[in-house]
């Protein structure tokens, strides 16, 4: 989705929406480029994706909660499941290394680990661990417990007091998914600056 | 004390004081935050960026809290050894 509005992006804009999307991409970029610098034109497309994917997981469930529920659907918000955030957030680093092996090659991407010292190195594999830990545990536990927040406020009182706690769930939704795409240029951003500048 | 009364004071308390101590450290950040907007309102980009990944930040800690009390509530590894 993402790499189509990309693609339109790169023409010169012929109608109004295309010319939104221009400026909405030109935006995203610019932010991009605070983290990557140059880079940040080609690593964009993916992390755009994932945020979009993340909000409209987290957002569905406040949406259509109440229709799954009256048409008997068996279906949860899928960010308020461990399994899917830590498959996101798993999915995410691998990208993250093997974007970084892509761009600077294995020898570069191996330095990584035994910097500044050799003996660096225990920490430096827990720290990309913990990373995945985090990034996993900050997500699934943000909506699911915004979900029992809300579930406790329907059992006390079913008429319209949980409705304002929805409209922070949403809002919630959107600071989550985009604190998760900005953890990601930041994880990226921090790999190039330890292991792809200096060393050229 | 039934292990029911326990693990509901085992959850309960905690999650206060991290979410207690974690707001603390919020309200730091954010008056720290808004002074450096209000000094410098040509960086209010960068400001805000920074406020939010560190609020990201503390607030995972609280989310730790979170996951370890809703273990502790709906999967507890424990309720078998000393029998409900």
């Amino acid at each position: 989705m993402v790499f189509m509005l990309m693609n339109t992006a790169k023409k010169e804009p012929t109608s109004t929406s295309s010319a939104v999307l221009h400026i909405i991409w030109d935006w995203i970029v610019d932010y991009g480029k605070s983290f990557l610098g140059e880079y940040a034109e080609e690593a964009m497309p993916f992390l755009t994706t994932v945020f979009i994917f993340i909000l409209t997981s987290n957002w569905i469930g406040d949406l259509f909660g109440t229709v799954f529920e009256a048409l008997d659907i068996p279906f949860r918000t899928p960010t308020a499941n461990i399994s899917v955030t830590a498959g996101l957030a798993i999915g995410m680093l691998l990208w993250i290394h093997s974007w970084f092996i892509r761009h600077f090659g294995v020898k570069k991407y191996l330095k990584i680990y035994f910097a500044p010292m050799w003996w660096m190195f225990p920490l430096n594999i827990l720290e990309h661990l913990t990373r995945v830990v985090s990034l996993s545990l900050r997500l699934y536990g943000n909506v699911s417990g915004e979900h029992l927040v809300v579930a406790i406020l329907a059992l006390l009182a079913p008429f319209a007091l949980p409705v304002p706690m929805i409209a922070l769930s949403l809002f919630t939704g959107f600071i989550q998914a985009y604190i998760f795409f900005t953890l990601g240029l930041v994880y990226l951003g921090a790999m190039i600056e330890e292991g792809g500048a200096h060393n050229e | 004390m039934s292990s029911l009364v326990a693990t509901i004071l085992a959850v309960s308390f905690p999650l206060g004081l991290a979410a207690g101590l974690a707001a603390i450290g919020m309200g730091m950040l954010a008056s720290k935050a808004v002074e450096g907007v209000a000094r410098q309102p040509d960086a209010t980009g960068d400001i805000n960026r920074m406020l939010l990944l560190a609020l990201a930040f503390i607030e995972s800690l609280v989310i730790y809290v979170l996951a370890i009390s809703l273990v502790l509530l709906f999967a507890n590894p424990f309720i078998k050894l000393i029998g409900g």
